[in-house]
């Protein structure tokens, strides 16, 4: 490697390339022991029982897409579908607004020691939700919210959220320009209108990270979601709907696959087309110097 | 200014919180009530009967339908039927959630009306007085359906908690082509000798083909099957069993080494790193004749020959696990899938009325087609298989020293065969400082 | 860091400040009530039932530090404990320096190819554990896992091993898969930081004739400092979680060599109903926990640059 250092110095233009190429070459090897999870779950969800085991890793020898209408048909996925979407946009929506508030306000306010307030927050976390959810529950029950569909669980999701969403963010404020939020000021334009029109386009690729993160929790928790729907068949998520194909004898592997194919395809869709905002967060983020 | 709005919010924090801790500690009386239900039963009886005539809707939880499996489905549908006004919400059963499901909402005082769970495991229920009693419904009718004896796996000092359904013990499922191959003859029933003798048969004769697979968490199943057979006699069991002989005993180690040495010698698939295989390892390699023997549980031994047949092994037996007793303990460990209602139940009347159906001859019989096998009066049917997944079923013991503490049990039951084989010496201690410690809690 | 600066530039504005405080207490409101609710109340009648003895039902009766004495003469689970610390450490190394690598990489590729690379290597992120799991028993297993083969191809028969069962090396094999799930997280952050640099200052050094290692030292290296121990901070806590990864990959086996500390909880409270026991152990590991992140950070330390 160091000889090829010099090299490019020398040479800088040629020098860069190579070192793209190189780069690329890397990222390409690394692709094949990060994608292969999906594709082992594609390749199994295609297979029957006997198959999966008598050998594992060949590619499946006919498309049994039965296993697909299986996890539609009986495992009633398209409604365990819609209760997580429901979930996910009411729980992403709130984490959203509510962090964004709480962290441009931990940044104008310059409460002391907030980094460590949060920190702690953050970090009371680290007990168990199993060792969580007993107060929880009692507090959700005396309340009378936990036979209301979907509340005690988004309300739970938004809560555990907040501390490690608002410290993301609030590292981002940081790095918005002082000189931009003065200057607002001494226009005269209002604190909210500050943020809506100055701050938030430039955290455009920070909220998304967020954003993402907080998608992939909320969609895949599951011992918070089963514990709140115990009493119910109403408001399922999908989590909670797949213990369906998880059998104590056997595990039918390939109809799980397929169920967890039927799951993640959403959140490949939506990290795909939020892919854009981060570029967009890059040319912002020209502005302000 | 940033001082008073620090006091701020600091009072605002304290305000919700007191807000939350009031609203957690009234949760701690009504826990109290739930538990005085538990002892009025009469009183709930009268309350649940009135309910159930009158036709109003009465809501139920229960905790035991599993995937896969056909009859539940046709219990539920059979339910609908028979109590009209019954509104039963099923959740999936799933072993390593059900504690903890069933104890947080019994925390937070809400009630689920029908579990799934172990007769002989109900320690974990009963120590903190979660399980309700149900001795006062069990009438000679309904008992009748249970075969002798049968109850006592779930009744804990006179008390009937645990109604079992199905038993289940260990047994080998034999690929027998790999064995004639090996030039084992493959018996019904295996003495401890004979079967390290046909390990020993088939590693010379078929270097490629691994003696015996068993999954991770069923490798201590030898040493709770040693732990009922190497007495001479059923008081010397009882006593060790109570607790009062030491792990120490040269008996007992001398057992615990002649496991370790199958291990050692390399029979137990895949040689290195056959304490860790998961289920689905082991399944897979057996279906690929990688391995011999493999051990299963009764109940899983009919799917497991419908999937060999599948992959081309037509000739799959399933014979009795290997036994070291020598005198009268011609034991085997075991248990029973069950189902109790939890103490804080609110119709406890309808949820016997949905037990007395789930532990009815048509429900017995239903899981008998299945390959069930079920301790109660009901014939096998025409279920020719059905033997070879019933031998042992009168061989079962159902006290185990695993109950002396759940966590002697937790640590016989998964760590114990183990830990033995990577350090003896402190494995021996940890076991004599847990029976000691659940000595003097009794 | 940069209060001093702005501290005099506050006081020509004192008229705005009260206004501004209460707006700021007002964004504040919701947030602290939810997380009141979610995550202290709990943790304060985590912190209560530590001092009891409660086994689920029924009172719970006041013991004093019964709990917290017992838990320190308690071998085996302290041992669940290191277990956990050296989870934590391993992958916590591992993913910090494969994410920072990953993504100083992709800012070096093109957009379109960049916004691939991104997607591929936050989808471990996406799997849920149990298929992550199933697929990583069987590439590790020992007789017919993809890795031993790869070895085997390669000639390379000494370096077989069965990962996931010998007592050496089961815990370092757990900590890189953590360490392999959770990099996809950090690229992300660690992404989104150098995005937020200014390009004026990647333009100034373009002219100097900085190539992209120059760069990074003495560029995207300082000034990602800040998002860096931020990440760090996050990723230590997210390391001490492991339970899925270890529940589904080895249960804590073989034995209980690879047992973590919050298996080790949840079996004392909901296995043998000792919740108060459970509470102690949640707690000790949380204090650990903070003075991990507490020095990691302390050693991070550096000012904000402004720019």
């Amino acid at each position: 490697m160091s000889t090829k250092v010099k090299a490019v110095t020398r040479r800088k233009w040629t020098g860069d390339r190579t070192l793209t190429w190189v780069i690329r070459v890397i990222l390409l090897l690394l692709t094949v022991v990060y994608i292969y999870p999906v594709i082992f779950a594609a390749l199994t969800s295609f297979k029957d029982l006997t198959e999966f085991y008598s050998d594992i890793w060949a590619l499946p020898k006919q498309f049994l897409y039965m296993n697909y209408v299986d996890a539609f048909t009986t495992g009633k996925i398209g409604e365990y579908f819609l209760n997580s979407v429901i979930i996910a946009v009411v729980s992403l929506v709130g984490i959203q607004i509510i962090s964004v508030m709480a962290s441009y306000a931990l940044t104008r306010l310059r409460i002391p020691h907030t980094n460590i307030i949060l920190m702690v927050l953050f970090a009371l976390q680290i007990l168990p939700t199993e060792t969580i959810i007993i107060p929880l529950y009692v507090e959700m029950s005396k309340m009378g919210f936990l036979h209301l569909e979907y509340v005690p669980i988004f309300l739970a999701y938004i809560g555990w959220s907040i501390p490690g969403s608002t410290i993301i963010l609030k590292n981002f404020f940081e790095t918005v320009p002082k000189e931009l939020l003065e200057a607002a000021r001494i226009d005269g334009s209002g604190e909210i209108k500050s943020l809506f029109l100055i701050v938030l386009p430039l955290m455009k690729s920070a909220m998304c990270t967020v954003a993402v993160m907080n998608l992939n929790f909320v969609w895949g928790e599951l011992m918070w979601a089963q514990i709140t729907t115990l009493l119910s068949d109403k408001g399922i998520p999908l989590t909670v709907g797949l213990l369906n194909f998880k059998g104590q004898i056997s595990t039918n592997w390939p109809q799980l696959c397929a169920a967890i194919c039927i799951v993640i395809i959403p959140l490949y869709i939506i990290f795909i087309c939020m892919q854009k905002y981060f570029i967009a967060g890059m040319t912002a983020g020209g502005v302000k110097g | 200014m940033r001082k008073r709005a620090k006091q701020f919010v600091a009072a605002a924090m304290a305000g919700v919180m007191a807000l939350g801790m009031a609203a957690c500690g009234s949760g701690d009386d009504s826990k109290t009530t739930a538990a005085g239900t538990e002892k009025g039963t009469e009183a709930t009886k009268d309350a649940g009967t009135t309910e159930g005539n009158s036709g109003e809707e009465v809501k139920l939880v229960t905790i035991i339908e599993e995937p896969n499996v056909e009859y539940y489905p046709v219990f539920f549908e059979k339910l609908k039927e028979l109590y009209p006004n019954y509104k039963i919400t099923s959740k999936t059963w799933d072993q390593g959630q059900v504690e903890k499901t069933v104890k947080t909402a019994f925390a937070g005082g809400e009630s689920i009306d029908i579990v799934k769970w172990f007769p002989n495991q109900m320690e974990s229920f009963l120590n903190s007085d979660m399980a309700l009693d149900l001795t006062p419904y069990l009438d000679d009718e309904w008992k009748s359906i249970w075969v002798d004896n049968a109850l006592d796996i779930g009744t804990y000092d006179g008390k009937t908690y645990c109604l079992p359904i199905t038993t289940v013990y260990p047994d080998i499922d034999v690929n027998v082509d790999l064995m004639e191959k090996a030039g084992v003859e493959v018996k019904d029933e295996w003495t401890w000798e004979e079967f390290v003798a046909a390990c020993e048969k088939i590693k010379t004769n078929l270097p490629d083909v691994f003696p015996f697979g068993i999954k991770d968490t069923r490798c201590g199943w030898f040493m709770r099957n040693a732990f009922l057979q190497i007495w001479d006699t059923k008081a010397e069991m009882e006593d060790f069993i109570a607790g009062n002989i030491s792990f120490k005993d040269e008996r007992v180690v001398a057992a615990m080494d002649e496991i370790t040495d199958l291990f050692v010698k390399g029979y137990a698939y895949p040689g290195e790193g056959a304490f860790s295989q998961t289920n689905d390892q082991i399944k897979a390699a057996f279906t690929q004749g990688k391995i011999a023997m493999m051990f299963d549980v009764n109940n899983g031994g009919q799917q497991m020959h419908e999937q060999m047949a599948e992959a081309g092994y037509k000739n799959v037996r399933t014979i009795g696990w290997p036994t070291m007793a020598k005198g009268e303990c011609e034991y085997v460990l075991g248990g029973c899938d069950g189902y109790f209602i939890p103490a804080n139940c609110k119709n406890v009347d309808a949820a016997v009325n949905v037990l007395k159906y789930l532990t009815s001859e048509e429900a017995f019989k239903l899981q008998v087609e299945r390959g069930d096998v079920v301790p109660a009066n009901v014939s096998a049917g025409d279920n020719k298989d059905a033997e070879q997944f019933a031998r042992d079923s009168s061989k079962v013991y159902p006290k185990e020293i695993m109950q002396l503490s759940s966590e002697l049990g937790t640590y016989v039951d998964l760590s114990l065969a183990a830990n033995y084989y990577y350090d003896k010496e402190s494995t021996l201690n940890e076991l004599e400082d847990l029976r000691e410690a659940a000595l003097a809690a009794k | 860091m940069s209060r001093t600066t702005t501290k005099p530039a506050k006081k020509k504005y004192g008229k705005l400040d009260k206004k501004l405080m209460f707006i700021g207490i007002l964004f504040l409101m919701p947030a602290t009530i939810l997380v009141a609710f979610t995550t202290i109340i709990p943790v304060v009648w985590n912190i209560v039932l530590s001092l009891c003895k409660w086994n689920g039902n029924g009172p719970m009766e006041f013991v004093g530090l019964e709990n917290f004495t017992k838990l320190f003469t308690d071998t085996p689970t302290l041992k669940t404990i290191g277990n956990s610390l050296f989870i934590a450490g391993v992958s916590t190394i591992f993913t910090m320096v494969l994410g920072i690598l990953l993504a100083l990489m992709i800012y070096k590729t093109g957009k379109k190819e960049g916004a691939f690379f991104r997607f591929v290597f936050y989808n471990p992120n996406i799997m849920p554990m149990t298929v992550a799991g199933l697929l990583f028993v069987f590439v590790l297993a020992p007789d017919e896992g993809l890795l031993n083969n790869i070895f085997a191809a390669m000639g390379l028969e000494s370096l077989q091993h069965a990962w996931l069962a010998e007592p050496g090396l089961v815990l370092w094999t757990l900590a890189i898969v953590a360490g392999w799930k959770g990099s996809g997280c950090i690229m992300m952050l660690i992404y989104t930081g150098v995005l937020a640099i200014p390009d004026s200052l990647f333009e100034s050094a373009k002219l100097d004739g900085a190539n992209y290692f120059k760069e990074v030292r003495m560029i995207i290296l300082p000034l990602i400092k800040p998002t860096i121990c931020m990440v760090f901070s996050m990723e230590v806590m997210w390391s001490f979680k492991t339970y899925d990864i270890v529940w589904t990959m080895t249960q804590g086996g073989p034995g209980s060599l690879s047992k973590t500390a919050p298996i080790s909880m949840i079996q004392q409270a909901f296995t043998y109903n000792k919740f108060g026991y459970a509470s102690a152990i949640g707690l000790v590991f949380s204090v650990i926990v903070l003075i991990c992140i507490g020095v990691v950070r302390r050693m991070l330390r550096s000012e904000t640059y402004e720019y």
